[in-house]
């Protein structure tokens, strides 16, 4: 055979190659997320309860569908191969727990190991959830005097403040370490309950206004400076559903499903943004 | 000064502590369980073999007693196996069982950490305790 037959099969291939890279990339992340091996792109952080995991299923596809059944406690870290924009990302999602060994694991991975992560979504819900354990919930209603909804979003706030100090520790730590995610995306859970007050919610979580929760933020983006950290707070509802506690109701009121979807599709989008700018 | 969730989340670490350690004691047994079905099935299966490989040349008036010990081995065996498959199912239920226990005491320890942190004066080396304690359990077995 003459060297010349050879020549269009050689260059052919890598051309083939970059053409379907795009796909190919996609099947090899797809791969690394069901071994659950390889460096994060996008961590997943949030108090427990509050949407994470959904969120990701629905990112992924698999929510909402007819047969859909929304999920217990995580206990462990889910891995998931996401499309945001060209690219497929591997994103993981650790649990809220902060007795979770899993959780530690997870941190460490993201943060310490991680020679990739470009991201952290960080999920809230204003204070909108609720224990999944009955008991629990009967606890903290009947025991601990948190029987308005108003007192448990306080309880939940309170914490939730705790837990991005947190956060905002291991990602300085991160920096320290030259592994810092480059952006952080504020993903407010649950709007269909607060639709109608969504500008408060913005208030509280948006770094261009001040609150107890961005002031936590802007420390952080203080100490690593605003060129190598972009935040962002983006509204978000991923499953709609009335919130009951203690006999009181809130309830969803996002008024269609062409907003839940239109915030999906933002929240997508802007995740894409996000990770062109790097 | 240490409140009532400060005495309800050590009862509740207490046996959060006993549950993982019984997880793990199902775990464990599960395990041998399950190796020494996989070794006996293997076992068997060659006992069988053999069994079929040396009939044909067998004399059964004159090694009538070694057949016989070989046919009622390989019964035995089949035996103790199906004895270890109910087992294996029981500490199946029994680990799942412990497991559920594990993971609600997970979402109440975490939610009565916060509150007894919150409303108990406890000193740095309490609330260090009390997370060394919680960081013992191993709440994904």
């Amino acid at each position: 055979m003459d060297w010349s037959e050879l020549i269009p099969t050689i260059v052919k291939t890598p051309i083939t190659v970059y053409k379907n890279r795009k796909f190919i990339q996609h099947w090899w992340i797809k791969l690394l997320a069901q071994i659950d091996y390889g460096d994060t792109d996008i961590v997943i952080l949030g108090r427990p309860s509050v949407g994470k995991t959904i969120l990701s299923e629905c990112l992924h596809g698999q929510a909402p569908k007819f047969n859909y059944k929304t999920p217990d406690t995580s206990q462990s870290i889910e891995t998931e191969a996401l499309n945001f924009g060209d690219w497929t990302k591997l994103v993981r999602v650790i649990p809220g727990q902060t007795d979770n060994k899993q959780r530690d694991i997870g941190l460490e991975e993201a943060f310490h190991k991680s020679e990739t992560l470009e991201g952290v979504i960080y999920v809230v819900d204003w204070g909108y959830s609720e224990p999944r354990d009955l008991t629990l919930k009967n606890s903290l209603i009947f025991d601990k005097g948190l029987d308005t909804i108003q007192k448990i979003r306080d309880y939940n706030l309170k914490n939730e403040l705790e837990d991005i100090k947190s956060v905002c520790e291991q990602i300085k730590v991160a920096y320290s370490n030259g592994k810092a995610p480059k952006w952080i995306i504020i993903a407010v859970n649950k709007v269909d309950l607060f639709y109608d007050r969504v500008n408060d919610a913005q208030k509280y979580y948006s770094t261009n206004y001040q609150s107890q929760f961005t002031d936590e933020i802007n420390k952080l983006i203080n100490s690593i400076g605003a060129l190598n950290l972009k935040c962002l707070t983006i509204p978000m509802c991923v499953w709609q559903k009335d919130f009951e506690w203690n006999g009181n109701l809130q309830k969803t009121n996002l008024g269609g499903k062409d907003i839940e979807f239109g915030l999906s599709l933002n929240f997508i989008s802007n995740i894409a943004k996000m990770s062109k700018q790097k | 000064m240490k409140t009532e969730n400060y005495n309800e989340l050590i009862e509740l670490i207490e046996l959060a502590e006993k549950v993982a350690d019984k997880t793990e004691f199902y775990k464990n047994k599960l395990f041998n369980a399950r190796l020494l079905i996989l070794v006996l099935t293997v076992v068997s299966f060659g006992n069988f073999f053999f069994l079929i490989l040396i009939a044909n040349d067998y004399n059964f008036k004159t090694d009538n007693i070694k057949f016989t010990i070989l046919i009622l081995s390989l019964i035995a065996s089949l035996f103790y196996i199906f004895s270890i498959v109910r087992q294996t199912f029981r500490f199946k239920k029994y680990y799942y069982h412990e497991r559920k226990t594990l993971s609600r005491l997970l979402e109440m320890t975490n939610e009565f950490k916060m509150l007894a942190f919150d409303s108990s004066v406890l000193s740095v080396i309490e609330k260090a305790m009390v997370e060394m304690r919680l960081s013992r359990i191993n709440f994904n077995e």
